[in-house]
């Protein structure tokens, strides 16, 4: 085997490893984590961490499509509480169930849309766009919930953030089949393979054919849709919409897509990676609590693992 | 090969921007199966002839014909539909998707609802082979090299149905090797009755032509 054999080899090795970089990060924390607490690899303990875990998942599931484009949502958090407060507010007012979760994912996904259209259509920056929806978002929810938490719903909605199917959390079941559908949605039908394009290259994809505005604004609608869905569990699960809710949810779901490995400046990266980010986020909260750290040096810790991989993530590129 | 019926004629083009006038009467004939090179310095009115044809400009004068219809393409797109494809000098490519992805972007081939990946890579198999080049059509565009990814744009084209083909410098790029597949490729294209139409800055080396 001649030198450039092996080097070619190393390579496709080198290759190899930075794909699965932040899978095996994920085994390394989840190794050091049940050598340091007995209780860690529990089933008990997993299934909670998953359920600790899939709000933010969901999430970054939708900021996952938003990123591939090039783009960034910093609305998610409050769209959540919007999106939770109406749902609440309709059940607390006795509209049935069904009604009350279709107008809470509605309003989440026509901010999505409104967010989507002033970024595709106008032209406006992502970052701009979404910063102010962020912040009326929130101003909407204070006004409709009259910046009071809105509590006591019966068990069959609470069932969707409380319940189990079988030994599963209903967060859980719900967080997986998003995952499935949009990884299918991102991988295999053309609309997903048009979000890799946009990011790839806008102006190419255009010249192809594509319909650039309309595969920008959908992934808006997408993460206005995931963040709605999010904030009905969250409601579900707490038995109670805070109006406050979701505050900084969107830099988790953001730091969940880069720990996963998508770039922020699109075209690379997916679903399997960003659930990897999930649960490296979702692991590290779990583990720092199991192991008595102060919630001050989780931030802390945190941060540095974010910080740590991407700076990792540049060395190997 | 000038025997060949006239497939392209642009007559009395005339194109002004605020204060300059860059085509003035401008007349361009191509036959079926040749290449016609457009030689001239920058700024001599190449790359504004080719993109009138291309419908990235309007005209103010003149008229266009394509196999003798009068035609007015308001954008590259109607263009290519009518099989006239631009290799823009600068690669327009998608980085982070497959050879097939690409040449097939926005026109996969669909199993319901999804995309039909097995007939997707098949069918730029066969345009590969028909091009006589050895691409793996699941490489991303990122890991070849410029001629390659030449290669590719060339194989959009026909896999467009492209029968006129624009190449705006085509060489700017290309190790010497690189330039002799492609002049070999533009021989074995021309055969098969494709006009080209090759914009170069300077005299190039054409002797391979």
């Amino acid at each position: 085997m001649g030198e450039k054999a092996v080097n070619s080899k190393w390579k496709q090795g080198v290759k190899v490893i930075s794909k699965f970089k932040s899978g095996i990060g994920l085994i390394v924390l989840v190794i050091a984590l049940s050598l340091a607490s007995d209780y860690f690899l529990t089933a008990h303990n997993l299934l909670n961490v998953t359920r600790q875990v899939s709000i933010n998942a969901i999430l970054a599931v939708g900021m996952t499509f938003v990123i591939l484009t090039g783009g960034i949502d910093l609305s998610v958090g409050s769209v959540l509480a919007l999106s939770s407060a109406i749902t609440a507010g309709l059940l607390a007012s006795g509209t049935g169930i069904f009604l009350a979760i279709l107008a809470g994912i509605l309003v989440g996904t026509v901010l999505g849309l409104v967010n989507g259209l002033m970024v595709a259509k106008a032209k406006m920056p992502a970052f701009i766009v979404t910063l102010g929806m962020m912040t009326i978002a929130r101003g909407l929810t204070l006004i409709y919930s009259d910046g009071r938490p809105i509590s006591g719903f019966n068990e069959v909605f609470r069932f969707i953030g409380a319940g189990y199917l079988g030994p599963i959390p209903m967060p859980v079941v719900i967080m997986v089949i998003i995952l499935v559908v949009c990884y299918i949605v991102l991988k295999k039908i053309p609309f997903g393979r048009y979000v890799y394009a946009i990011g790839g290259n806008e102006k190419a994809s255009k010249l192809s054919g594509i319909n650039t505005d309309t595969v920008k604004t959908s992934v808006y609608m997408i993460s206005g849709f995931l963040a709605a869905v999010s904030g009905v569990i969250l409601a579900a699960r707490l038995n109670s919409a805070q109006p406050t809710a979701g505050t900084s949810y969107e830099l988790d779901a953001i730091a969940a897509v880069v720990l996963g490995g998508t770039s922020l400046s699109g075209g690379q990266g997916g679903i399997i990676g960003t659930i990897i980010g999930a649960l490296i986020i979702g692991v590290l909260n779990n583990g720092l609590n199991l192991l008595n750290v102060s919630s001050f040096y989780q931030l802390v810790a945190k941060g540095a693992v974010i910080l740590i991989a991407v700076f990792l993530d540049r060395r190997s590129q | 090969m000038q025997n060949e019926e006239i497939i392209l004629q642009m007559k009395a083009i005339t194109k002004t921007f605020p204060g300059v006038k860059a085509l003035d009467n401008v007349n361009f004939n191509l036959h079926q199966g040749e290449v016609h090179a457009l030689l001239g310095e920058n700024g001599a009115g190449k790359s504004t002839l080719m993109k009138v044809l291309n419908g990235i400009y309007q005209k103010n004068s003149g008229s266009i014909y394509l196999e003798g219809n009068q035609v007015e393409f308001k954008s590259p797109k109607e263009a290519q539909e009518a099989g006239l494809a631009i290799i823009h000098q600068e690669l327009e490519l998608i980085p982070y998707l497959t050879v097939a992805e690409n040449i097939f972007l926005g026109r996969e081939p669909k199993k319901g609802f999804l995309v039909d990946f097995k007939r997707l890579n098949e069918k730029t198999e066969e345009i590969m082979n028909r091009l006589g080049v050895n691409i793996d059509p699941q490489s991303k565009i990122n890991e070849l090299n410029i001629g390659n990814q030449q290669m590719v744009e060339i194989a959009k084209a026909l896999s467009q149905d492209a029968n006129i083909l624009v190449m705006d410098e085509p060489t700017s790029s290309l190790t010497p090797k690189e330039i002799e597949i492609l002049f070999d490729l533009i021989e074995r294209l021309t055969a098969e009755g494709i006009s080209i139409i090759y914009i170069s800055p300077n005299g190039g080396n054409f002797s391979n032509l």
